[in-house]
C-alpha cells in the first residue's frame, strides 16, 4: 500500500491534466520522503506511557506509538490485519483464533509470541484496563497451542471483543517484562519496551518524551521519519506560538484554542483537520437527574429539548466545531438512525409542553428554578452553560448555574445525586455499546463511579435491548437493537444529545501522510512523514 | 466628626469623591441606561465598540452587551467592595476597639489573633473559603471581609490605646459610666477618623480581590462580574481583545477612585495634614 494523502492525489491528477510542469512538480513530492524529526505537541502531559491502566487520551494519542494491539481498522470499521495476520470466530462462536504475524521481535530483541497475547489478554486487559473488564469480561482462557496462535475461549457470543482490539483501546504487552509485577506500578510503564514503529528513547518530564525509528518493525518501510518527539508545552497560547514559528509540526485532540483556529486556519503553513476521532465518537449532552421531582417529569425534559438552540450554541460556545445531534449515536457511524422523536429548536413548543405541564409562568416570569452543575475547567464550557441559561430564561425557566472544580462535580453528580441538571462531554465509541450502556443501563447507576448513568434512569425494555447490542453477533439484528436504543433514549429523554463534537489535530502542511481512519487521532505517526525531509 | 466640604477640601480628596459618586451614580442607573437582562445574547456576536450605534461598547462572544454587562458588573464590584468592607469593619473596629480599651490579656489574645491572620496568605485562604462555602455573592463578600479585617483591628487599637487614657474618658469613668457607653460614645468617635481613610482602602482591595476571584472561575455564576468577564475572554486575546481591556479599565477606574478616596480622607482627616 503507497500511502499517498487523497488531497495530494487529486492535486496530481488534476496538475497533470492542466499543467504539466505542475504534474511534475507534484510527482516529485508524491512519494514519502524518508528520515528527520517529527516533532508533536501533547496536552496535558500523559501520565504514563500505556493505556493499559489509564486511559486517558493522552495515553492514548503517545502509546500507539511503541505498542501494536492485534488488530486495527479501515474507515469502515472492517478489522485489518496488526499483529493478527488472521483470525477466526468458530461456530458457536465461543471461540476466536488470532493467527499471529511471524517474526516480531520486542524492542529488546526477545521474540513476540503467543504467550504476550495469553497474558495481556488474561491478566492486562480483563483485569486492569478501564473499559476492558467490560469488554473481556466474558474470556475465560486462552490457549496457546503454538507460538504464533492463541485461542480466545468465551462463556458467551461477545458482539464486541472484534472491535475494540486497535492499539488505542487493547495494547499487547511483553510478558516477559510484566510477569509476577504488578502491572499499575511496573517500571515498564514509564520506560516501555513494545513491538510498535517507535523505540522509547527518554522521557524528560515537563519537556518531552522522545523516540527513534524501530529498524525491525514489521510493517517493512515504516515508520518514515528517523526520531519522533512529543513536546510537552502547558500553556495553549505557547503552544499556538509554537506552531506558527514551526517549532512543532503535529498536534492532536484541540492542541490549540477554539477561539484561535480560526486565525491559525488562514495560516498558508498550517492545515486544520477534524477527522480521525470518529473512534471516540464525542458528543455533548444535557442531562437529567430523573429521580428529581421537576426534572422528574418527561414533559419538562421534553420542552427543554425543544428550547436550546443547537446550532447557536456551537457557534458562539464552541466556534461551530460541532454538528447539531439527534441522539446519542453520531450521525457517521454504521448503527445511526435519524428515525428518532425530533426536538427541533421551537421556545413556542417548550412553553406549550410547559403549560401542559402544570407549570405556568409566576408573576416574575418564572416557571421554576433548577440547578445546572457543570465543570469550568474549559472556557467553551463556561460559555456553554451562560448560552443555555439564556435560552431557557426566553421560556421561563431559571437555570441556576454551579460551577465547580471536576471532583467536586463528580462527587455531587455520580455519589450523591444531589443535582437537577448538568452539561458535558461524553464517548459513545466507535461501537456504541462499548460507550453508551454506561449512560443508559440499570446496571450502570453506579454510586461513586464517574461518568455513568448519573440520571439513574432505569427502563426495562431498553435494559433488554442494551443486553442484545451487547451480545448480538447477527449484524443485522444488532443494528435493530443500537436503532431501538436511540430510539427509546430520544423518547424517554434522561439527557438531551445537543450536538457531535468535533475535536481539532493541527498540523504543518509539511507533514505528509495523515490519514482519516476513524481512530488516526489515536493511532501510530507511523504513516506519517516531513516534506522535504529532515 | 467635623470633616466639612469646602474649597479647601484637598483635591485628591474631592476626585475621589466625584469618581465614586460618578460610579455609584452608573450602577444604580444601571438598569434605566441598558434596560433588560445584561446577560441576554441579543446582538451579533463579537462586534467591536463604536461600530453599532445600538451596542456602543460592542458584544461578547455570545453576542451579549459589553456596556451593559459592564454597568452591571459595578453594581457587583460595588456591593462586594461595601460588603466586605463592611464586615471587615465589624470585625475589625470590635476587636480592635476591645483589644485597646482593656488591654492586658485581651489585647494580647487579639493581637496575636490579629498576627495569626496576617501571616496566612490571604488571597489564598478567600478562595478555598469561597470554595467551601458555594461560589455567590454572600460568599464572596464574607470570604474577602474575613481576610482583610486585621489591618483595621490594628488601626483601631492603636487609636484606642492613644484616648482610652484621655482626660474625658478618665472623667467618664470617674462618673461610673460603663465600659460599652464609654467606648462608643467618648472613645471610637474620636478615634475613628483614621479608620476611615482606611475602610476606603479596604473597599478597593476587595473590588479587587473578587475581580481575581471571578477571573479564576470562583465568582457567582449567576452574575455579571468584570473579573468573569476577563476570565471568559482570556482565549480571545489576540482575536477580540476589548473583551479584556474594557472590564480592565473599569476595574483600573473603581480601585482608582476608592484610594484617591482614601487617601484624601486621611490627608483630610490627619490633624498634621490639615495644619498643612
Amino acid at each position: 500500500m503507497i500511502p499517498i494523502e487523497r488531497r495530494s492525489f487529486l492535486a496530481l491528477t488534476l496538475g497533470a491534466s492542466v499543467l504539466a510542469a505542475g504534474a511534475g512538480r507534484a510527482l516529485a513530492a508524491a512519494g514519502p520522503v524518508k528520515g528527520g524529526t517529527l516533532i508533536a505537541v501533547i496536552n496535558p502531559e500523559p501520565p504514563i506511557l500505556t493505556n493499559t491502566v489509564n486511559n486517558h487520551f493522552s495515553v492514548n494519542v503517545v502509546s500507539p506509538n511503541i505498542y501494536d494491539g492485534l488488530l486495527s481498522y479501515d474507515q469502515q470499521m472492517n478489522p485489518i490485519p496488526a499483529l493478527a495476520e488472521r483470525f477466526e470466530l468458530s461456530p458457536d462462536k465461543l471461540s476466536i483464533t488470532f493467527h499471529l504475524r511471524k517474526g516480531v521481535t520486542w524492542h529488546d530483541g526477545t521474540p513476540f509470541t503467543s504467550r504476550d497475547v495469553a497474558y495481556s489478554v488474561l491478566e492486562l486487559w480483563k483485569k486492569h484496563h478501564p473499559r476492558g473488564r467490560t469488554t473481556f469480561g466474558d474470556v475465560t482462557a486462552v490457549e496457546t497451542p503454538d507460538a504464533s496462535t492463541a485461542v480466545l475461549r468465551l462463556s458467551r457470543p461477545s458482539a464486541i471483543i472484534l472491535n475494540a482490539l486497535a492499539a488505542a483501546e487493547s495494547q499487547v504487552l511483553p510478558a516477559h517484562l510484566y510477569e509476577n509485577t504488578d502491572p499499575r506500578t511496573n517500571p515498564r510503564n514509564i520506560n516501555p519496551v513494545g513491538t510498535g514503529p517507535f523505540r522509547f528513547v527518554e522521557w524528560k518530564r515537563g519537556e518531552y518524551i522522545a523516540f527513534e525509528r524501530n529498524p525491525t518493525y514489521w510493517d517493512a518501510g515504516k515508520p518514515h521519519v528517523d526520531r519522533l518527539i512529543f513536546r510537552i508545552i502547558p500553556d495553549a497560547a505557547s503552544r499556538a506560538a509554537a506552531f506558527e514559528t514551526g517549532e512543532v509540526v503535529y498536534g492532536p485532540f484541540d492542541p490549540i484554542p477554539l477561539a484561535d483556529a480560526a486565525r491559525l486556519r488562514a495560516n498558508p503553513e498550517l492545515a486544520l483537520t477534524t477527522a480521525g476521532y470518529q473512534w471516540l465518537s464525542p458528543f455533548f449532552t444535557f442531562e437529567f437527574n430523573v429521580k428529581s421531582k421537576i426534572a422528574g417529569d418527561v414533559r419538562v425534559r421534553r420542552a427543554i429539548a425543544h428550547a436550546i438552540d443547537r446550532k447557536g450554541l456551537i457557534e458562539a460556545a464552541w466556534y461551530g466545531f460541532g454538528t447539531p445531534a439527534t441522539g446519542p449515536i453520531p450521525h457517521y457511524q454504521k448503527a445511526y438512525t435519524k428515525d428518532v422523536a425530533g426536538y427541533p429548536f421551537d421556545p413556542a413548543a417548550a412553553e406549550r409542553l410547559l403549560d401542559e405541564a402544570g407549570y405556568k409562568r409566576g408573576a416574575d416570569g418564572v416557571r421554576f428554578a433548577l440547578w445546572h452543575d457543570y465543570s469550568n475547567d474549559t472556557e467553551s464550557q463556561q460559555n456553554t452553560a451562560e448560552f443555555l441559561r439564556q435560552n431557557l430564561k426566553a421560556v421561563g425557566i431559571d437555570l441556576k448555574l454551579r460551577a465547580a472544580d471536576l471532583p467536586t462535580y463528580y462527587k455531587r453528580v455520580y455519589t450523591n445525586y444531589d443535582y437537577d441538571t448538568r452539561s458535558g462531554q461524553f464517548s459513545a465509541m466507535i461501537d456504541p455499546s462499548l460507550g453508551l450502556y454506561r449512560l443508559y443501563a440499570t446496571s450502570s447507576i453506579a454510586p461513586g463511579v464517574p461518568n455513568t448513568n448519573g440520571a439513574q434512569y432505569s427502563n426495562p425494555e431498553l435494559d433488554a435491548v442494551i443486553e442484545t447490542a451487547l451480545r448480538e453477533s447477527d449484524p443485522a439484528k444488532r443494528t435493530e437493537a443500537f436503532h431501538a436504543w436511540q430510539r427509546i433514549a430520544m423518547t424517554d429523554l434522561p439527557n438531551i444529545p445537543l450536538f457531535e463534537l468535533e475535536r481539532v489535530t493541527l498540523h504543518s502542511r509539511r507533514v505528509k501522510g495523515l490519514e482519516d481512519r476513524p481512530d488516526a487521532a489515536f493511532s501510530s505517526l507511523k504513516n506519517l512523514w516531513l516534506e522535504g525531509g529532515a | 466628626m467635623s470633616a466639612r466640604f469646602s474649597f479647601s477640601t484637598p483635591s485628591t480628596l474631592r476626585l475621589g469623591v466625584l469618581c465614586v459618586a460618578l460610579l455609584a451614580l452608573l450602577a444604580a442607573a444601571a438598569g434605566l441606561l441598558r434596560p433588560g437582562d445584561p446577560m441576554a445574547m441579543v446582538g451579533p456576536r463579537g462586534l467591536w465598540p463604536l461600530t453599532d450605534g445600538a451596542f456602543p461598547l460592542g458584544t461578547d462572544q455570545l453576542g451579549r452587551d459589553v456596556a451593559a454587562q459592564l454597568l452591571f458588573g459595578a453594581r457587583v464590584s460595588l456591593a462586594v467592595g461595601v460588603g466586605a468592607a463592611a464586615v471587615a469593619t465589624l470585625i475589625g473596629v470590635g476587636l480592635g476597639a476591645v483589644a485597646g480599651y482593656f488591654g492586658g490579656v485581651a489585647d494580647h489574645l487579639l493581637s496575636r489573633l490579629c498576627d495569626y491572620v496576617q501571616t496566612l496568605p490571604s488571597f489564598l485562604l478567600s478562595m478555598v473559603l469561597v470554595a467551601v462555602l458555594a461560589p455567590s455573592i454572600g460568599s464572596v463578600m464574607l470570604a474577602i471581609g474575613l481576610t482583610s479585617w486585621p489591618e483595621i483591628a490594628r488601626l483601631t487599637r492603636a487609636e484606642v490605646l492613644r484616648i482610652r487614657n484621655a482626660d474625658w474618658v478618665l472623667a467618664a469613668r470617674t462618673m461610673g459610666l460603663g465600659h460599652g457607653h464609654i467606648l462608643l460614645n467618648h472613645v471610637l468617635p474620636n478615634g475613628i477618623a483614621p479608620v476611615v481613610a482606611m475602610i476606603a482602602a479596604v473597599v478597593a482591595h476587595a473590588v479587587l480581590v473578587e475581580a481575581a476571584l471571578a477571573f479564576l472561575g470562583l465568582g457567582d455564576p449567576n452574575l455579571v462580574s468584570w473579573g468573569a468577564m476577563i476570565g471568559n475572554a482570556r482565549p480571545l486575546l489576540r482575536t477580540l481583545w476589548y473583551l479584556m481591556a474594557l472590564p480592565g479599565l473599569a476595574i483600573f477606574a473603581t480601585v482608582m477612585a476608592f484610594t484617591l478616596l482614601g487617601n484624601g480622607l486621611s490627608e483630610r482627616l490627619d490633624p498634621r495634614g490639615a495644619a498643612r
